[in-house]
This record gives structure tokens, C-alpha cells and sequence, in this order.
């Protein structure tokens, strides 16, 4: 009863807090000016609902024009790249949604509007990360800085990779939760192992584009691995060889085909968010976007089963989770005007008021503070908040150079195959690594590797 | 006054060869240019580098094409030899039943109506391994479940299957408006001469339809060839490269990686081979013809 009442003031006070929340936003959006209509250019995600949803209540609080082109993920870039490579004046979208993968590309390539240079008054709001610094760009140095670099662009996710897993097992097992290191994950997957109908834990094991690389770098890097030796200050050569890499790939394939699925090569995001949702996986590592399935009892027979917790601890407590967000980027090929109006509207999805709203509408929301209020005011319904925020002091981007994405079929292949048992963990490391660094010499970038793993 | 008609002719039919020759040549053209360069965008602008034969150089060394050459090869040969004899025997048997035909047609061909994507997500749904209705089958029978697209053995065989399920009615259709068009006077005359059914399987019917078998092969080696779509949907080139078929090598060296000079060149190499297999099967075609 007096948890009942408690439970029942707090949402009296959130929705309280909301509703001045809402009166704020309105009042602040009154602020934004009148623009032309603009159009963002997004794929389908279980995050789009939410954004499309918030950009209508800025066109009811502002009677500024929001249209959306809707894609399905792989489309989406081809269409921003054919955007952005037309001529001045002509760019079609004014707001790409693009993909953390896809950001060297084009920030490289210069295809992009620093806000800064729309509007001089943008700025990255406190409270929004600014992910490893990828919303800023120094075009003179060709690196991802806060000091040097000028702001692009607003995070429109946060996205990164989070520990999904079943809660109420681990209390049915009496063990304490959430874990905190990957050794305490496995002793969980070891207890809840009942193949074929229930398993310990699942791997995007699949090759994609990307799947295995994406959900493997977690475990490479804290487990103090890494692709290559110093990425950021310029060191190309490749260590995706290293003992500690190879004890991540041991990790990952001895949990993901002992503890997994029995068809660990063939499991995608989209397959590892079912076998989560449909209750037949006890730990995953997925992106934050996912839980929005999880508590939606049209597609989750988990609901309140579940948490989330920050990427567990490697051997030497190192931790990582790999960025996966979307920023929301002002192309340079379109009419001033259309730049105005999009900035503008990023400027406006930072604001806290925006962002209480965001949450309100079922949407995730990109601002620690945000994140941190809401998990405190109802601890169940927002239980993914607390651990989203905390897992964005530990983000790593994938790669940083243009051509990363040529990397990745390599990762894939060799990950893949590895996970099928088609050839040793030492023989997947060693010929990704070879072929990574023929890749990186025929690039012209300084590389070399590490000796054969034996 | 021979001459003016030849004239009159050609003068014709200028415009229109010379659009479809624009048509047809120009995107050719671009992509063999673009074979022999890299390009790379930079604040902005392409910068088209010329690399001479080096994009072609590296096609054999390439990891993922020269397997997709090899695994498109086995998948054509395999997928088309049973879609030609399936979709013969179904052609046969549709044209000698008496009453039911219409109904059976219509049965047949239903898999060539349905889009590639609606494809792909019916049997991605069928050959799912925890929730596919081929793996319900196999549990209710005793058996252990299958990795239909997870397993090294199993993929290229499953996309076999499906190929074979979505195609054959392709087959079906061209083989039965062959069978129907064969002069009836020479089976008649075989009846008369007691020619059994078998005999007159392998020395009338097979002979007598030999061009438009030849053609449904061409077509069909044509289309299987340029598969991508099942690949795309149901295996991703995995696992490893067991379903690695070149079409899907070029989307992602394209699309993906954005080497558009090595993509070129990949799809430089198979139109002329796909262009090298339209001219051997319409010179078999013609020797057909003039056996004939």
C-alpha cells in the first residue's frame, strides 16, 4: 500500500513536472521563428515513431513545416550520398539523419554545413555528449575535436550498445545483478542454459553490414584489444592479432556457440531483438534503440523482465561500448534558407523542454540530465534511462577513417566464420589482420601488424 | 528503287537505334570509364584518378569475387538444371491432362507473381531456425532442427530451393506454350506407327522443342547470373562465403564500401560474361535450328 502511494505521488509529480515541462516547450518553440518547411531524411527504426511524433509537435507549437522521407537502413545512405553530391542549391534533404558508421565519410568528404556557420549562436547544449566528440569536426586537421573543430551536427539518438538481460532469472538464480564483468555474464548464461529452448546468451554472430564486427568490438576493446595500435594519433597498424583480442574472440565464440543459439552464424540484430522479445535468450549485447520492444506487450512476452545495464568489465576492468547514434546533419548543398530552417530545428530538439517532451512521447532521449531525472522519478518504467546515461562515459567510435567501411566486410567475414567453427580464432584474427593491413598499405596510410598468433 | 527502300529504311529507324543505342550504351560506357579510375569525393567535389588496368588487377586477388564467380557459377548450373527439368515435366503433364488445366496453371505460376522482397521474407519466416515452419516440421517428425541459412552445407542449397520454387513457374509457362505450338499431325502419326510414350519423349517432343528449351536456358542462366535479391534477404553472402554470389560482391564494394572504380570493373567483368553467354546460346540456338 504505501509502495502504491509512493508510486502514486511520484507520477503525480512527473506528470506535474511534464506538464510544465510541455507549457516550456511551447513557450521556448515560439522562439524558433518562422522557417520554410524542411525535410529529414531518416530510416525506419523503433526510434522513429517518437521523432516523428516530436517533429508534429513542433510544427503545432511553431508552424514550421517537418516532412520526413522514411527508408529502410541499408537505402538510407545511398539516398544521403546522392543528396549531398548534387550541386549547390540542389541538395533534396536539408536535415541526414546519418549513422555513426557513415560520419568519416562524410565529414571527409565535406559534404556537410557546420552549424556554427548557420547560425553562430548553436551551441551544444550541457547535458547533450557529444559522443566522442563526432558532432564536431575540424576540417583543417581532419579530426573529430571540441577545441579545434566546429559543431555539425545534433545527436538525434545516442545510440550505443547496452547489456540487455533477464532480471528475474538472475533472481530466480539468486545471483546479484546487474554484472558487473563478462565472467559474471557468463556464469549467468551457464546457469540459465537450456538449449535448445532457452539460451545462456546470444551473439549477432551474422555477417552483415555490419552485424559480427559491430557486436564484437565491445568484447575486443575491453578486454584491452583494439583494431589498430593508435587510431587517433595517426598509428595504423593493425593489432586486431593481439593476445587480448584473441581473448575476446575465445570469450565470444566459446559463449556464442556453448552458451547460444545452435545457429550462432545466422544471428542479426533483428533476430537477436526476437529471441530476446520472445523469451529464449538471457543476455545480449544490443543498442539502447531496442527497448522499445522489450516493454511492448504487442511484442514482447518479456515485459518487465528485462534490464539494462552498462557494458560489463573485461579482464582488466577495462569497459567499452561502441557508438551506433544518429546525428542529425545540415547538408552544404542546400539554399540558405533550408539551412536556417534545419538548424533551427536542431537547435530546438537539444532544449531540455524538447527532450521532457521526447521522453513523453515514448522516445529516447539524447540528454544525460534528461535521462537521469526520468530514471529517478519512476524507476520501473524508465529503468533503461540510468544505464544508457552512465554507458555514454564509455563510448568508442567503430573507425574514424573514410574508407572504414571497407574494413568491415573483412571483420565480418573472418568473425563469422569463426563463430561457425570454420576455421580457429587464431586463423580469423591473423587473416583479418593481414588482410586489413594489405588494405590500409593499398590506402597509403602508415601500417604494419603483429606477428601471427600461433 | 531497291537502293531508296534501304535508304528509306535505315533513315527510319536512325533515331530510334540511335536512342536506344544511347539508351543502352551510354550506362555501359560509364561504367567501363569509370573501371579504369578511382573516385573519391573531397570537400564536396569527385576527383576521378586514372588507374589504368589496376582495378581489374586486383579482381582475382579479391577475396570476396573470385569466390562469388565460382559460387554464381555452381549456383546457376544447379538451380537452372533442375528448373529446366521440373518446370519441362510440370509443362508436360499440364498439357496432357484432360480437364484441370486452367486450375493447375494457375497453381503454378503463382511463385513468379509474388514480388522478390514478399519472396524473401516468406521463406526467411519458413527457414527460420527457432521459429521457421520447415524446422516445426522437422521436431514434430523427431528430427533435429536445421541452420537452413547458418550452416556452411546448408545455405547454398536452401537459396537453391528457393530459387528453384520462385523460377520454375518461368520455366513452366515458356515450355508449355512450346508444347502446346507442336504440330499435332506429327504425334498423331507416331500413335498410328505405335510409338510408345518414352520414344516419342526423346525422339519427337525433346527434339521438336529444343529451340525453346534453348532460349528458357539462356534466359534463365541470364537471370540466375544476376541473382541478388534471395541472397540479399536470406543469407547476406554467408555464412563465411558459402552464398557469396557476384551481385552482391558489387552492391557492396559499391554501395557499402564506396569504391565505385572497383565496382565498375567488377560489373564491367560480368556483363561481358553474361553478354559472352548470350552470344554462345544463340549460336547454339542457330546450330539448333539449322539441325533442325
Amino acid at each position: 500500500m504505501t509502495q502504491l502511494k509512493s508510486t502514486k505521488s511520484l507520477l503525480t509529480g512527473a506528470v506535474a513536472a511534464l506538464a510544465l515541462a510541455a507549457s516550456s516547450a511551447a513557450a521556448y518553440a515560439a522562439d524558433v521563428g518562422k522557417h520554410v518547411p524542411i525535410t529529414v531524411v531518416i530510416n525506419q527504426s523503433p526510434w522513429y515513431g517518437p521523432f516523428e511524433a516530436l517533429a508534429e509537435y513542433y510544427e503545432e507549437t511553431t508552424g514550421n513545416e517537418v516532412n520526413f522521407d522514411v527508408n529502410p537502413f541499408p537505402a538510407l545512405l545511398e539516398k544521403q550520398r546522392n543528396s549531398v553530391r548534387a550541386s549547390a542549391g540542389d541538395g533534396e534533404f536539408d536535415i541526414l539523419a546519418t549513422n555513426a558508421i557513415w560520419i568519416p565519410e562524410f565529414y571527409h568528404a565535406g559534404y556537410l554545413e557546420a552549424l556554427t556557420d548557420i547560425d553562430p549562436s548553436i551551441t551544444l547544449k550541457e547535458g547533450v555528449p557529444a559522443l566522442s566528440e563526432t558532432v564536431y569536426w575540424d576540417a583543417e586537421g581532419k579530426i573529430n575535436s571540441a577545441e579545434s573543430g566546429k559543431l555539425m551536427g545534433i545527436p538525434l539518438i545516442a545510440n550505443v550498445q547496452v547489456l540487455y538481460y533477464r532480471a528475474d532469472l538472475y533472481e530466480e538464480h539468486g545471483l546479484e545483478h546487474p554484472p558487473q564483468t563478462w565472467e559474471d555474464v557468463k556464469v549467468a548464461a551457464e546457469a540459465f542454459h537450456d538449449s535448445p529452448s532457452f539460451y545462456g546468451i546470444g551473439h549477432q554472430g551474422n555477417r552483415g553490414a555490419p552485424d559480427a564486427s559491430f557486436n564484437f568490438l565491445p568484447f575486443l576493446r575491453s578486454h584491452g584489444g583494439s583494431i589498430f595500435a593508435d587510431e587517433p594519433g595517426g598509428d595504423y597498424s593493425v593489432t586486431i592479432n593481439s593476445p587480448e583480442a584473441l581473448a575476446a574472440l575465445n570469450y565470444w565464440t566459446d559463449t556464442g556457440t556453448r552458451l547460444g543459439p545452435n545457429n550462432p552464424g545466422s544471428i542479426s540484430q533483428g533476430k537477436l531483438i526476437q529471441l530476446m522479445t520472445t523469451g529464449k535468450v538471457g543476455h545480449a549485447v544490443l543498442v539502447a534503440a531496442a527497448w522499445t520492444q522489450m516493454d511492448n506487450p504487442d511484442k514482447s512476452v518479456v515485459v518487465g523482465k528485462v534490464n539494462t545495464a552498462v557494458l560489463p568489465k573485461g579482464p582488466d576492468g577495462d569497459q567499452s561500448t561502441t557508438l551506433a547514434h544518429f546525428i542529425g546533419h545540415v547538408p552544404a548543398n542546400i539554399p540558405d534558407d533550408r539551412k536556417a530552417a534545419a538548424a533551427a530545428f536542431l537547435n530546438w530538439f537539444q532544449t531540455k523542454e524538447a527532450q521532457d517532451k521526447y521522453m513523453e512521447l515514448g522516445g529516447i532521449s539524447i540528454r544525460t540530465d534528461t535521462l537521469a531525472e526520468y530514471g529517478e522519478s519512476d524507476p520501473v518504467t524508465y529503468r533503461w534511462a540510468k544505464p544508457l546515461a552512465d554507458s555514454l562515459g564509455v563510448t568508442d567510435i567503430f573507425y574514424s577513417i573514410p574508407q572504414g567501411s571497407q574494413i568491415v566486410p573483412i571483420l565480418e567475414l573472418y568473425l563469422n566464420k569463426a563463430i561457425i567453427g570454420e576455421i580457429s580464432n587464431e586463423e580469423a584474427l591473423n587473416s583479418a589482420a593481414a588482410d586489413i593491413e594489405a588494405l590500409m598499405n593499398e590506402l597509403g596510410y602508415p601500417t604494419g601488424r603483429l606477428p601471427d598468433l600461433q | 528503287m531497291k537502293d531508296n527502300q534501304q535508304l528509306w529504311r535505315w533513315t527510319s529507324l536512325a533515331p530510334l537505334l540511335l536512342f536506344f543505342g544511347a539508351l543502352a550504351l551510354l550506362p555501359v560506357a560509364n561504367i567501363l570509364y569509370m573501371s579504369f579510375h578511382t573516385v573519391q569525393w573531397a570537400e564536396g567535389v569527385s576527383t576521378w584518378t586514372p588507374v589504368g588496368l589496376e582495378n581489374y588487377e586486383r579482381l582475382p586477388k579479391d577475396a570476396f569475387f573470385s569466390i562469388g564467380v565460382w559460387n554464381t557459377i555452381v549456383f546457376s548450373v544447379t538451380s537452372v538444371a533442375i528448373q529446366m527439368v521440373l518446370g519441362f515435366l510440370l509443362a508436360l503433364a499440364v498439357v496432357r491432362i484432360k480437364w484441370g488445366s486452367t486450375f493447375y496453371k494457375t497453381i503454378f505460376i503463382l511463385p513468379i507473381l509474388i514480388p522478390g522482397i514478399v519472396i524473401g521474407a516468406i521463406w526467411k519466416l519458413m527457414l527460420d531456425f527457432d521459429f521457421g515452419v520447415l524446422n516445426q516440421i522437422n521436431i514434430w517428425l523427431g528430427l533435429q532442427p536445421l541452420d537452413w541459412t547458418g550452416s556452411v552445407k546448408l545455405a547454398m542449397p536452401a537459396i537453391i530451393i528457393v530459387d528453384v520454387w520462385h523460377w520454375t513457374p518461368f520455366v513452366f509457362l515458356l515450355m508449355l506454350a512450346g508444347l502446346q505450338g507442336l504440330p499435332e499431325d506429327v504425334f498423331e502419326a507416331a500413335k498410328v506407327d505405335g510409338t510408345g510414350p518414352f520414344r516419342e519423349l526423346f525422339k519427337i517432343t525433346l527434339p521438336l522443342m529444343l529451340p525453346t528449351i534453348l532460349v528458357t536456358l539462356m534466359f534463365r542462366i541470364i537471370l540466375a547470373f544476376k541473382v541478388f535479391d534471395e541472397i540479399f534477404l536470406l543469407t547476406g553472402g554467408g555464412p563465411g562465403t558459402a552464398t557469396e554470389v557476384i551481385a552482391f560482391s558489387i552492391f557492396r564494394t559499391f554501395f557499402f564500401e564506396n569504391r565505385v572504380g572497383l565496382g565498375s570493373a567488377m560489373s564491367f567483368a560480368v556483363i561481358f560474361a553474361v553478354a559472352l553467354l548470350v552470344v554462345i546460346s544463340l549460336a547454339a540456338q542457330r546450330y539448333a535450328q539449322s539441325k533442325g
